[in-house]
């Protein structure tokens, strides 16, 4: 089929959304936008792909993925933590293995991260649209060092009153330490399990969803290889 | 007329492809990182050692700072740190805000002050006064009650002057009477010939006031753990807020000198680290790093945490965040060609133009009109 042929003949709705894909915004009645908006942008296909490009074949590519694994036990290990409340580890030998496996999925976490900013940085990882996902990468980044530091403030011990002790004179200097006190533990608590923790889990699902939308870069030089957005013949509302 | 919508292609990627799979991939990563955190944290556990340091005493697991374990390792310490605290000598009564009203203290960068900024904004918020929040007020309401020697000492010694509202000055915080008691004993505590014990201090007789029984009183009730309780406390709510016992403590000179003797002083890389050599924030290596660089003199600049902070702010945020658009930044990886390694197979594969040996089968052609059509009944 023809260029002008897709363009004339608008495609059909997706069967199973009933979304064509080029609904338009309404206050009142979103529904249809938003649902066009999903089936446009993150097809299943998208999401659960079982193909990936040829070139996706070095272990830096798991980096990414291997980050995220970490996460998840992360924060599996923290609610563990979180719910016997912020001290019982110190004296529960469960406890302390639950903060032993917290300590080191955040350690694992930083380290695969690291890896996988330096190699999207050598391989411009950016190229072809790719800006928010580079953008959010290094929110998450930086959320991520938030969300470590209030993780050290509040394990109760001489560790964390040494950190905010010595962490206060850079927000204080910085202005941020009259409303953010890092020597109030209760405050820290949350900052951490809950307001930190919940934005890095979201900078992190756009993150993945810019991913899945837009694909892997592609090696530079092959970029003629890539699909535009807009191209012809790509049709909308197919999942 | 429908408005123009954006349309990401449903495929990407025109070369060769690969079979693969998300779920299980990310399945058996997350169970890859579990075995690997468990083993670590069977192997490691994680740092816990509470006060430990070479030389010190022994120390529990977990074990906090308290005003209990400074007078019973260091009276001699606490109480030379309470005798600042009622003259408005110590780092606390000098800060500024947001902890009091102590003027010039601020760190500035151009003449800016943030924090000053942030006082004109929020307002005073966390207000320490030293001589009433971390003595007076303890000794009167743990001491005095049970002990008319030391409530007729602390009736005195106000009655002698000196600001304790909330958040007073430095300067203010003692009167010249007071002050006249107050550098008299302190001279005396600092004399070689002076003697402690956690509940005792001897010192030559002198002209120190009422200050000998309430400093004597704060020991009393650092000894006996009630100073720790009034400070975990509130007057009306349960406490989560550790800011008077830290600030006090960090008063003290055994504050520092674990610290440092743990080898996690500002100076020694400390955030990097955490005790026995595990790792701490290793991840803050830049921000570690620029209390070390020379050029910021970190010995006598005044402003060091405010230009670190505005350094991380452009460095360690902006930098990284918008590299992708800064010039000669965003050239390096022309310049370091590692992504040739990383694609070298694919780069040898299309020299020989052929897709990759390890292509498994022709990719998918992509949708060339749109599937689908009409909902099937039923």
């Amino acid at each position: 089929m023809s260029a002008e042929g897709v363009a004339a003949t608008p495609p059909p709705p997706d069967p199973v959304t009933n979304a064509t894909g080029t609904e338009q915004f309404s206050w009142t009645r979103p529904s249809p936008w938003l649902r066009g908006y999903l089936v446009r942008n993150f097809p299943l296909r998208k999401l659960l792909p079982d193909r990936e490009p040829a070139y996706v074949s070095s272990v830096l590519y798991t980096m990414g993925v291997l980050t995220l694994a970490a996460l998840i036990c992360a924060v599996i290990s923290g609610a563990i933590l979180a719910l016997g409340g912020v001290s019982f580890w110190h004296t529960n030998s469960f406890g302390a293995f639950m903060n032993s496996i917290h300590f080191w999925s955040v350690q694992a976490m930083f380290l695969f991260m690291a890896v996988h900013f330096i190699t999207n940085f050598f391989t411009m990882s950016w190229r072809g649209g790719r800006g928010w996902t580079w953008i959010t990468g290094v929110i998450a980044f930086i959320l991520s060092i938030l969300t470590s530091f209030t993780g050290f403030l509040i394990m109760t011990n001489w560790d964390s009153q040494w950190i905010g002790q010595q962490a206060k004179d850079a927000f204080n200097a910085l202005g941020i330490g009259a409303i953010w006190n890092v020597m109030n533990t209760g405050q820290q608590i949350t900052v951490h399990v809950v307001f930190t923790t919940a934005l890095l889990l979201f900078i992190v699902s756009v993150h993945i969803g810019l991913i899945r939308r837009r694909g892997v870069a592609p090696p530079p030089g092959a970029e003629a290889l890539e699909v535009a957005d807009d191209e012809p013949g790509q049709p909308a509302g197919v999942s | 007329m429908a408005t123009r919508t954006k349309r990401h292609p449903l495929r990407t990627w025109r070369g060769p492809e690969r079979p693969y799979d998300l779920i299980a991939e990310g399945t058996i990563a997350v169970v890859f990182v579990a075995v690997l955190c468990i083993l670590a944290a069977s192997l490691w556990g994680s740092p816990d050692g509470g006060l430990t340091y070479p030389g010190g005493p022994k120390s529990p697991a977990g074990q906090a700072f308290s005003a209990k374990y400074w007078d019973v390792n260091d009276p001699s310490d606490l109480a030379q740190t309470a005798v600042q605290e009622l003259a408005g000598g110590t780092t606390t009564a000098g800060y500024g805000p947001p902890f009091n009203q102590t003027t010039g203290a601020s760190q500035e960068f151009l003449g800016i002050a943030p924090a000053e900024i942030a006082k004109a904004i929020f307002g005073l918020t966390l207000p320490i006064n030293t001589a009433n929040d971390f003595v007076l007020a303890p000794v009167s309401q743990l001491a005095a009650p049970s002990n008319p020697a030391v409530a007729a000492a602390i009736s005195r010694y106000k009655a002698a002057g000196g600001d304790l509202a909330p958040g007073a000055a430095a300067g203010q915080i003692a009167s010249s009477q007071q002050m006249t008691w107050l550098n008299n004993y302190a001279k005396a505590l600092a004399a070689s010939s002076a003697k402690f014990t956690p509940t005792s201090i001897t010192v030559k007789a002198g002209n120190y006031g009422p200050v000998p029984t309430i400093i004597t009183a704060e020991l009393a009730i650092a000894n006996n753990g009630s100073l720790d309780g009034y400070f975990q406390g509130s007057p009306q709510q349960l406490g989560t807020n550790t800011t008077m016992g830290t600030m006090f403590f960090s008063d003290g000179t055994l504050w520092g000198n674990i610290a440092e003797a743990q080898g996690v002083g500002g100076d020694q890389w400390g955030v990097m680290n955490e005790l026995w050599n595990f790792p701490g924030q290793v991840w803050l290596w830049l921000y570690a790093g620029m209390y070390q660089i020379p050029a910021l003199n970190p010995s006598t600049n005044a402003n060091l945490d405010l230009d670190v902070g505005l350094l991380m702010i452009v460095l360690g945020f902006l930098l990284p965040m918008f590299a992708p658009w800064i010039p000669v930044i965003n050239r390096i990886p022309r310049w370091i060609p590692l992504y040739k390694i990383i694609y070298r197979k694919y780069y040898a594969s299309m020299a020989r133009g052929q897709p990759p040996a390890e292509v498994p089968e022709e990719p998918v052609s992509p949708p060339s009109a749109p599937r689908g059509g009409p909902p099937t009944p039923g």
